[in-house]
Order: structure tokens, then sequence, then C-alpha cells
């Protein structure tokens, strides 16, 4: 029997109290009004009402793993391995329903890694009820991943007439599957489609089109914006094929499903004595049509990154390129010219007996950061501010999404000391952790550097962007002057770091501006 | 001794959980429900107990006179937002003889004596109350520490008063410079509001904004102690908040102007 329509209580409006509210000016008739409805302008606000039915309603998820604090919070040290626990004093949220959430809100990729029957396809499934299909349908229009998956099996087949008449390939009719243009794609257990078809998927992912007999057929929904959901049992390259690497890069965000909290049973109790699925039961209000979809990616794209969080994310991402003994030239010391030159970037890393390992970020991984991981990390950092109802980016938002986003991308070097030895050992494997810690001491860096205050070579990048106009030969060649102290002050400091690396390489990329300046006026004059 | 934020005008209240009747004209029980969502049970419970009374005390009223009792309770009870409207209320019912006394005076919590001489006293002073007028009086304990219901994790360490009436800024701290906070403190004699400020980590659109901020703040805190002397309206002095282990205590000025 179904028990009333406890599924449909949506969490009242604001479901974030802005904290200035408290202070305004209100009259007697505003104790009469009902409070405002969700309107289509207050998408953020719908979002939010949709995360809170989703954990409170649809998956039972008592994890608040994502904090957010405005000062201290409480902390509880558990144990005798260092565990704590931290009681987040602001709205704290649960990642494996709000990283799914945020991809469906931005038109991303998330893969789902976790143990059978920890509800990832019922997460994606939710989201493309979100998106307006009926639950029937999206339940249809799942891929499942199996050994024997062709490429036809996953986007159709030639009409049968077709092949025996069409004097060309251009007169083959393709049968096209219509899980390819719905906007929420499921595709479960992806690390059990062989790699062909794994490839045909590469293209759909990545181009946002399918092709079969020269055929072409776009993947993009009515609202233009679409989101893929995978799943997979392991994350660590198991699984009936091994993933190729370039469709795990397309994965914008990877998040693990939780366990169950049995002290939640008797929900548990309660939906096997209903007998109902959640994704049938998802209130209407709840639903985003095309126009909503589209709208609340624009708006979540538009949320500005001050300069202060970019210089933060510029510092963070400068760790990881560099390494002292990748290469000759300096330009090609690199984790990449070892990586692509055949090396082992770990043992490059070690043999580096220069630089402190303990301070050196960049040689905790033995990759680095990928353009695309980074417009990811832009990406999600901005939906996780506009979730919250934030104008602009914060740090927090940004540190909130980052491990999500890096996961599976930027690779812990198993040889470091780090991993190998020592307190930190857990951290080889809990990937999450480790990169909100590699984060939060790159913040703690930056700020011990000085940065925040005073950061020479911003102010030379600044300078030079204001223009050369009325630049005398005079002034730039005392720019050259101060560029080329700048690196002669790095210089002797003796120990270089991956943050020296795109300061010092800046640093050359304006000397040659300036140089190739004053020789035009020289030409000139 | 363990100090729970008050409002002195309230110490002695005793609440009836006065019945709201169902009105044609408006719906009483949304208002306090609306009071209970903003300003928490306690208030509610407060509002429920003047307005159900002003309502007894005029049952034929229309739907003026219950926004203006509705208005009055809603201040009554702590919603301090509501002042500025419930005040201009009171005015115009005073001088307009309509709503009559007595529902006013219920809506307040005062006897019918007492209305008019606390409008009086309102405009000089968001704090003014009959009978509560000595010097260095206790008004309202504020704060108080986290595990025992109040919003503090550290003590306040320091007091300044804010750029409006009735307004303070209170800093807290435990030790290390990053767990310093500062609280706007909104007071009047019947309710408060303390927001924590945000310390927005991305301080402003760059980093030489968020230094100069830094700075300014630093300037500001320098001469602070735990003593602050606020205005009570635009200029007249009127208040003083000061620090009490883990609360602030609201107090008027020793010597009046």
């Amino acid at each position: 029997m179904a028990q009333g329509n406890r599924w449909n209580k949506v969490s009242a409006s604001p479901t974030r109290t802005a904290a200035t509210a408290l202070g305004e000016e209100l009259t007697a008739e505003d104790l009469f009004t009902e409070a405002p409805a969700v309107t289509d302008t207050a998408l953020d606000e719908k979002l939010r009402q949709a995360y809170f039915w989703l954990v409170n309603r649809a998956v039972i998820s008592p994890f608040y793993d994502v904090e957010f604090s405005t000062g201290s919070p409480v902390t509880f040290t558990l144990g005798d391995a260092g565990a704590e626990l931290h009681l987040p004093t602001d709205q704290s949220y649960s990642s494996n329903v709000l990283l799914p959430l945020l991809t469906f809100a931005v038109g991303g990729k998330c893969l789902l890694v976790g143990g059978p029957g920890r509800g990832k396809t019922t997460l994606a499934i939710l989201m493309g009820v979100l998106a307006g299909s009926s639950a029937r349908d999206v339940r249809r229009n799942v891929q499942q991943g199996q050994p024997q998956i062709t490429v036809s099996d996953l986007v159709g087949m030639p009409l049968p007439r077709d092949l025996v008449t069409a004097g060309s390939l251009a007169e083959i009719e393709i049968a096209w599957r219509g899980w390819l243009t719905e906007p929420v794609k499921i595709i479960d257990e992806y690390n059990r489609i062989p790699t062909k078809t794994q490839s045909a998927l590469l293209t759909m992912v990545a181009e946002g089109y399918v092709e079969s007999h020269d055929q072409m057929r776009s993947t993009s929904p009515e609202s233009g914006v679409e989101s893929w959901f995978f799943t997979a049992n392991d994350d660590a390259g198991g699984g009936t094929f091994p993933v190729i690497q370039a469709l795990r890069d397309r994965m914008d965000v990877t998040v693990a499903a939780q366990g169950f909290n049995n002290r939640f049973f008797d929900e548990l109790v309660a939906r096997v004595e209903a007998g109902e699925r959640p994704e049938d039961h998802l209130p209407a209000e709840l639903v985003f049509d095309a126009d909503e979809q589209r709208l609340l990616e624009a708006a979540i794209r538009a949320v500005p990154l001050p300069g202060a969080v970019r210089r933060q994310l510029e510092f963070f991402a400068g760790h990881f390129e560099f390494v002292q003994q990748g290469g000759r030239r300096f330009e090609y010391r690199t984790k990449d010219t070892v990586r692509t030159g055949g090396g082992e970037v770990a043992e490059v890393i070690e043999a580096n007996s220069g630089a402190d390992l303990q301070v050196d970020l960049g040689s905790q991984t033995s990759n680095s950061l990928s353009v695309r991981s980074l417009q990811t990390l832009i990406r999600y950092a901005k939906a996780m501010a506009y979730f919250r109802g934030r104008a602009v980016v914060g740090l927090d938002d940004l540190a909130a999404v980052l491990p999500f986003a890096l996961r599976g991308k930027l690779l812990p070097n198993e040889l470091h000391p780090r991993f190998d030895v020592g307190a930190d050992r857990e951290l080889a494997t809990d990937s999450i952790s480790w990169l909100a810690d590699l984060f939060a001491e790159s913040r703690r860096q930056f700020t011990a550097l000085g940065l925040d205050g005073h950061d020479p070579v911003s102010e030379a990048l600044d300078l030079f962007n204001q223009g050369l106009e009325d630049v005398t030969s005079a002034q730039a060649a005392s720019r050259l002057t101060a560029i080329e102290s700048l690196i002669a002050g790095i210089a002797k400091q003796g120990k270089l770091y991956g943050r020296h690396f795109d300061d010092l390489l800046a640093l050359k990329y304006l000397h040659q501006r300036y140089t190739n300046y004053v020789s035009w006026l020289g030409y000139g004059g | 001794m363990t100090h729970r934020p008050l409002h002195l005008v309230n110490s002695e209240l005793v609440l009836t959980d006065e019945p709201l009747p169902a009105t044609p004209a408006v719906d009483l029980a949304l208002s306090a429900t609306r009071i209970d969502d903003r300003h928490g049970a306690a208030a509610g419970a407060r509002y429920r107990h003047f307005l159900g009374r002003a309502v007894a005390a005029a049952p034929a009223a229309g739907r003026d006179d219950l926004l203006t009792y509705a208005g009055l309770a809603a201040w009554r009870s702590g919603a301090l937002g509501f002042r500025t409207d419930a005040l201009r209320r009171l005015e115009v019912a005073l001088a307009e003889q309509t709503p009559a006394l007595p529902a006013l005076a219920a809506a307040l919590g005062l006897g019918e004596g007492g209305v008019a001489p606390f409008a009086e006293m309102q405009r000089a002073s968001r704090f003014g109350w009959p009978g509560r007028h000595a010097p260095g009086e206790l008004l309202a304990v504020i704060g108080g520490f986290r595990g025992l219901f109040g919003p503090w994790l550290a003590p306040p360490v320091a007091v300044l008063p804010g750029e409006r009436p009735g307004t303070f800024v209170i800093r807290t701290h435990a030790g290390g410079a990053s767990t310093a906070e500062e609280w706007l403190l909104t007071v009047d004699v019947f309710g408060h509001t303390l927001v924590l400020l945000a310390a927005d980590e991305t301080g402003g659109p760059d980093a030489a904004a968020a230094a100069e901020a830094a700075d300014a703040s630093a300037a500001r805190w320098a001469g602070a102690g735990d003593t602050a002397a606020g205005t009570a309206e635009a200029g007249a002095d009127g208040a003083v908040l000061c620090i009490h282990a883990y609360t602030a205590q609201v107090r008027l000025p020793e010597s009046p102007e």
C-alpha cells in the first residue's frame, strides 16, 4: 500500500536564509502574505528544493561531506588514528547527491562509483526524471554496459531495406536509438563495455554527435543542455574492459556512492512494505522544463569568478607541471615531457634532491592538470556558488568541488614519501581527502608567501596588459630590467618549485614582448 | 553563572496561549507562522500572546485595526524589523483615537495609561519603556556560548558602535587571527538580531582591495574596548554595550544626556 503523499513534501522556501533578511524593514502587511512562490527566475531555489527532496525523500543519504562553515566548526577527535568529525556551522551537503545534481544543472558528465546496490543508477534515473522524462522512459533508456554490447546496439542500425537497395552510403537511413537525444543519458557499468564501443561512446560524449554508415546525428536535446551519468563499481582500472583514458578524462566529476546508514532502517522498511520507487514520485513542481534547463545553465556560467579566487586557482594549478629533471631546456622540464618520452615521472621526481618533497606539492602527483580539467573545475565552482545563492564564486565553493572534479585526473605519485610511509598513507587510496588537503596546503603556501598582498609577476602582467601605447623606449627598457631583476630574484633562491615554472615562463613572455616592442620602436623611429 | 539572552521587558512576562480567532479580513494564524518561521518559537509565542489579547479586547476589529494590532504585537514580540511601521501605526491610532486604547495597550503589554508615554519615549529612543530609565539600567543580555544555545564559539573581546542607531559590531576571538569573527547587533527594547558578518574569503574583486579592507579593519578595531556607547536614535546617545563573559549587555548610559 502506498503511504499517503510522503513523497510530495518539498522543502519550504527559502531553503537558504540570507542573513541580511533579518535586518530589513517590514510592515504589518508582510505578516499576511504567503512566502513568495518559486518562480522561473528563482531557479537556484528550485535547484535547492530538488536537492533537499532528493536527500530527504528519494535517497537515504544522511552524509554531509561537502562542508561549509562560517567561523570555526566544532571538531571532535575520535579514536586513536587521528579521525576527526566536524560539525559544520553553515548549510552543508551530501556529495553523492549534490554533484550529480550540479552535473544535471551544468550539462556535465558525472561518474558514480561504488559497490553494487548503493543507489548509483537510482540517482542517475532521478536526474532524468528531473529533466522532465517519465521514470519509465528513463529506466528504459538506461544503457546497460555488458561485454557483448556493439556500436549498433548503442546508436542504432541501418534499415535492412537500405542496405540492400542503397547505391551509396548517403542513401542508407539509420534507425537511431531514441535515448541519444534524451537530456539525461545514463550508461550503467561503463567499464563492462568493449573497447571499440567505448570509442563510439567517446565521440558522443566529447563531440556531441554520433556517426554510423556516414550518417551523423547530434545528441543535443531540445534544451541544448545534456548531461551524462556513468556508473562503475570500480574506479581503479578494474571492470571487464579497461576504460580508455580519453573517455575517463571526459568525466567532469567522480563521486562515490555512500554506504547505507543503518540508523535509517525504518525508511528502508517503509519502502519495502510500500513497494515504491522514488523516481515514480518526483513532485511535478521540481521538474525543470527545457527552457528552465537552458536558463539554469546560462545563469551558472554567468556567475563571476573574482580575481582573488582565480589567482588562488592559478597558483594551485601551477604546482603540477614542472619537474626539475624532466628535460634539458627549461620549457621542457615537465612531467608531460617525461611521460610522452616513455619515462617514469615518479622516478624523475625521486631523482630530484634539490627541492624539499614535503613542500613541493607538485612532487605528490605523477601528472599535471589539463586545460579541460581546469575548465570543468571553474564550471562546477560556479555551479556550487549558484546553488548556494552566492553572487560570486568564493574560495570555499572552489574548495568544495575541487576534489570531485580532479579525482582520477590529478594522480598521486605513489613513490612520494607521503604515500609510502607515515601518517598520510591512507591518502593514497582516499583521493578526495588527498585532493582537498592538497588545495588547502596550496592556500596556506599562497598566504605564507604573501602573494595575496604583493605579487610582482601579476603586477608585471597587469602593467603589460594596460597596453604599450605611449610607452617610450626608455620605459620599456626599464620594464625589461625589472623583469630580469625578478628572474634573478627567483634564481637567487636556489631551489626551484612548480610555482616558479609558470612565473618564469610568464616573465620570459613579457621580456620577449617588450624586446620586440623596443626593436619595433627603434625600427620605426 | 550562566547568562541567557534576554530582554528585560520580557523578564516578568507570563505568556498565555491565546487562541487566534479566524477572521474574514486577515489570516491571523498565517501571521503567527511567519513570526515563528522568521524569528523562532519564543518570538512566535509572544506574538500569539500579545495579538490574542489585543483581538480579545476588540473582537469586532476591521482589517486596518487588525493590521495595527499585528504590527504592534510583532514588534513587541521582538521582531524589530516591524518597529518603524508599528510606531507609525501607533502614532496614527493615538491621534485618531482608533483603534481603541485597550486593544493597543494589550498588543504592547502595557496598561492603558502607559501607551501614550511609551510612544513619546520611543520617539526619543528605541530603548524607551515606561519605568525603565534609571541610569545604567540593564536592558538586554545578548549572545552566549553555542554549547548553551547562544551563537558564539568564542567569547566577545571588543565592541564598536555601528553606523546606524541601535547597532553595534562585536568581535569574538578564540586566539588565532583566523578565528576572529565580527557580528552585527541590531537591538531595541524588545528584540535584537545578531548576524555574522561574512569574512568573505574572496576579499573583494582583487587582492589589493582585500589587503586594503584588512588594513581598514585593523585600524577600526585598534581603539575598540570591551564597552561601546551607541546611538539610540539619529544623533542621540542612548545605549551602551559592554562585554560580560560570553555575553554582551545592553544598558542605558550611566549619565543620561
